[in-house]
């Protein structure tokens, strides 16, 4: 009954007109990848992943299953007209298809093989909507050994896609050693740059997939001759005796189908060979086959249908690719800032059901297309390669160009499902997990790596200081560089020059700061009322925030801490309302520009003031995280304002999800109202602080906000001494 | 089992990377405290790389070559005029790089008529930036430098 009311809330989504056009459009393409010779669904895919940016993930996936089993039919026409499969999983269907179509029946072998492929699509996405789930649910139980197994099956199912095992073994060590490349996410050091600062992100996944699927496939194709002579299409519709020869075929190479797809690696292609060698052992007069049996095109045409939909399972539900289209569409959930695997069910129900609702609806529009069209279809077979070829070059040409510097890299850990062990507590990954937000990586003073109580000596390069408007920015660098000080905060707010355009100040002092390795937060004013209503004020909030988001991506600062505003008593639940969106809008254009906001739990006020901060306690603050799911936006943990009755810091470490956490703000404090005090001026436990925090998971940056630049010096010292000693215990 | 000449040279190239990174891992930290450092894993893979490469170049050598012959002329005109395009691009472009690039494939490359290609070129290069760049907001490159 869930998985029903699951679909109904996908078909919700699914029919709406954008998806619907989305939709048609994926099923249209993927119809004429699959007729057209030279580029295929991995290929479509891989070339209109750049053009997808900005665009709602939603619809981009919908777009690519569309294309993926859309192409499943579009194969069949080439290889019941011209011999010549469009697709390796429909070289089976042109042994009997193209007799058929010599005997003057192509018409009724496109027909049974739009109707078998259309039951089998449906009856597949029936499979995947039951299985998928209920694999998910059995999947969220795993812990780092079972994802560690799941990534090692991942990576030998993408190296057996292929012909050869050892070549595909080579191909995927190649992979990883390509991920190698730039600077570990760990510790900070530059590896394989080769001098190129270029490579110091490392290799953008878009680029490769492109060059590899988009440009290979073409330029492996571009020799090709002229277009074939094709047979005409008349009469789709099976005839009675054709129908009654199909119906248990077409059931059969469905189920194989299904359960072939669901396995990783193996694809469609298999899954036609077997259902096309089944039907020829049952059938009483085998030696038809071959010779234009009809059976012998429904029962491969339903399997790779089917198996199209199952190779959807292993991938929506354990992120494990089954065929190296889906590893594609994968990528592209990683670009959208989706995480692939057990949880996607849970945390993007949406997506997926509406990818699975919009699949039914596919199939459909893929009948339509496919009986009363076909001969329309039939007539692409007739343009030569040579007059297509240029066309999809020069797109990707423009696909280089689109969105430079917007696209993730291909850094360790970024094959699906390795996504997974990267977000076990004591991984080192942030919420949103994509390279460009990946927390910031020191790299001047000593390494920092340092998971809990074992390294906790190394604390010390952890914590950063917050220098907020004390110096400028250039002055703030080389103080820091000076200090080896890896981390800090800034408040741009005395220089409006550097969030007003693009002033050359930006690009010298990133340089600066990146050749340094000292990382760079922003922090914006807690005094600007993110939860702002009035007119032309709420307007400018909005402004403010764009302003730094766009300063960010100047600087290269890593993150953005930002405030939930504040409200006056009574219209409380309207000013948080008002927040949640604002923040939303920010968060979008964050996504965007590969920008991270960190929304900081502020301090409570005294029970009678008038005015208090959003959000200053565990429960506010849920309420805005529960709202704002967007991987841009993860959680600054300001300790000492968690520590102010009747806050507790326990609370907040147990009660929010710290691996959104982006950055903890230290400062000591007595409990009773906001101060910014040195530690061991107040009352906070920071031995117990730490243990708790390093106990979470968390391994990313801490930052000091109290006293002058001096006392966070020597701050550094003693904080680190407290945590080491919180590692004795 | 028969091989052709190119994978013989991909598996050299693979063999060639694979030594290359497990020379530059070497000299990286392999081990800090109880963790891996940044040099563990580029080795492994590195060592990984040349063992399984050379396997497949030992595969190529025992396998027989391949009598097939393709003409490779026309596909690598097709890459060194995609690449020049890929580069100019920030230089000259959307609009100019994309029909030049057509225009050479159409022209050059494929023997078509010059009018024909010329008018494909820019009714194409036209349709590119009105479908992606105006209807679906994709941010290609400047339609002129």
């Amino acid at each position: 009954m869930s998985a029903f009311n699951d679909l109904m809330m996908g078909f919700a989504a699914a029919l709406t007109f954008k998806h619907l056009a989305m939709c048609f459009l994926g099923v249209l393409m993927g119809q004429m990848v699959g007729v057209l010779p030279g580029i295929g669904p991995a290929a479509a895919i891989a070339l209109l992943l750049p053009l997808t940016f900005g665009t709602d993930p939603t619809s981009a996936i919908i777009l690519f299953a569309g294309i993926y089993y859309g192409s499943q039919y579009g194969g069949t026409l080439t290889s019941v007209l011209v011999s010549v499969p469009g697709e390796s999983s429909t070289v089976m269907t042109s042994i009997d298809g193209y007799q058929m179509a010599l005997q003057g029946r192509a018409g009724p072998a496109l027909g049974i093989a739009a109707i078998g492929s259309f039951i089998a699509g449906t009856l597949g996405t029936l499979g995947l909507m039951l299985l998928a789930p209920a694999l998910a649910n059995a999947a969220l139980a795993f812990g780092p050994p079972e994802y560690f197994a799941l990534v090692v099956l991942g990576l030998i199912a993408l190296a057996a896609v292929g012909s050869s095992l050892l070549k595909g073994l080579v191909a995927g060590v190649a992979g990883l050693l390509l991920g190698t490349i730039g600077i570990d996410p760990q510790n900070g050091i530059a590896r394989f740059d080769f001098g190129q600062t270029w490579l110091l992100d490392g290799v953008e996944f878009i680029v490769l997939t492109v060059a590899l699927f988009g440009v290979g496939e073409v330029v492996a194709s571009c020799a090709l001759g002229a277009a074939r002579p094709v047979a005409d299409v008349k009469h789709v519709l099976p005839t009675r005796e054709d129908w009654r020869a199909c119906r248990m075929p077409i059931l059969r190479g469905t189920g194989i189908g299904f359960l072939i797809g669901v396995l990783p690696a193996t694809g469609a292609t298999i899954a036609s060979f077997l259902a096309y060698i089944v039907e020829k052992k049952l059938a009483r007069d085998p030696s038809r086959f071959g010779r234009g049996a009809i059976e012998g095109v429904a029962a491969p045409e339903s399997a790779n249908n089917a198996a199209a939909a199952g190779a959807m399972v292993p991938m929506l539900s354990l992120g494990v690719p089954g065929s190296g289209t889906t590893a594609i569409i994968l990528g592209a959930l990683i670009m959208f800032g989706i995480r692939p695997g057990p949880e996607l069910f849970a945390k993007n129900a949406e997506l997926v059901w509406a990818v699975i609702a919009s699949m039914y609806i596919g199939n459909v529009i893929l009948l339509v297309l496919n009986l009363p069209l076909a001969g329309l279809f039939a007539r692409l077979l007739r343009i030569p390669y040579r007059w297509l070829y240029p066309p999809i070059l020069a797109l990707v040409d423009g696909a280089d160009g689109a969105g430079p510097g917007a696209r993730p890299a291909l850094r360790d850990g970024d094959a699906p499902i390795v996504h997974h062990l990267a977000r076990q507590p004591g991984d080192l990954r942030d919420a949103a997990d994509l390279s460009s937000f990946t927390r910031p990586r020191p790299r001047c003073g000593r390494r920092t790596h340092a998971p809990s109580q074992e390294t906790a000596p190394g604390m010390k390069d952890r914590i950063g200081v917050d220098i907020n408007q004390k110096l400028a920015l250039e002055p703030a660098g080389e103080w820091a560089c000076q200090h080896k000080v890896p981390y800090i905060d800034l408040c741009l707010d005395q220089t409006p020059e550097l969030l007003q355009g693009d002033s050359p100040r930006a690009g010298t002092a990133r340089k600066k700061l990146e050749s340094a390795g000292i990382k760079l937060g922003l922090h914006t004013l807690s005094a600007v009322n993110i939860a702002e209503t009035s007119p032309f004020v709420a307007s400018a909030a909005d402004a403010y925030l764009e302003a730094y988001i766009d300063a960010a991506k100047r600087l290269g600062a890593g993150w953005i801490v930002v405030h939930g505003g504040y409200h006056f008593g009574s219209d409380k639940r309207a000013r948080m309302d008002a927040a949640v969106a604002r923040i939303a809008r920010a968060a979008k254009t964050a996504e965007r520009k590969k920008v991270r906001l960190l929304l900081e739990n502020l301090n409570p006020e005294p029970a009678q003031a008038e005015v208090h901060y959003l959000a200053n306690d565990l429960e506010e603050c849920k309420y805005y995280f529960d709202r704002l799911d967007s991987p841009a936006l993860g959680w600054s943990f300001t300790v000492n304002h968690a520590h102010i009755k009747p806050n507790k810091i326990d609370a907040f470490i147990a009660g929010l999800d710290m691996r959104r956490c982006g950055e903890v703000r230290l400062a000591d404090c007595r409990g009773t109202h906001e101060e910014h005090l040195r530690p061991g001026e107040g009352t906070i436990d920071f031995p117990a602080m730490f243990a708790a925090i390093e106990a979470s998971g968390y391994r990313g940056h801490y930052m000091q906000a109290f006293g002058s630049l001096d006392d966070m010096l020597e701050g550094r010292e003693t904080l680190a001494a407290l945590a080491k000693k919180a590692a004795r215990k | 089992m028969r091989a052709a000449k190119g994978e013989v040279v991909l598996a050299l190239f693979f063999v060639a990377i694979g030594g290359l990174w497990v020379a530059r891992a070497v000299r990286m930290p392999k081990w800090e405290g109880f963790a891996p450092d940044s040099g563990f894993l580029p080795l492994i893979y590195g060592v990984l790389l040349t063992v399984l490469a050379t396997a497949a170049l030992i595969q190529c050598a025992l396998a027989q070559p391949s009598a097939e012959s393709r003409d490779v002329r026309k596909p690598l005109l097709v890459l060194a005029a995609l690449t020049a395009a890929v580069a100019a691009l920030p230089l000259a472009g959307f609009a100019i790089c994309v029909f030049l690039l057509l225009l050479f494939l159409y022209g050059f490359v494929e023997r078509l008529p010059w009018l024909n290609a010329t008018v494909v070129s820019a009714a194409t290069t036209g349709a590119l930036y009105l479908v992606f760049r105006t209807w679906l907001g994709v941010p290609l490159p400047a339609l002129l430098p």
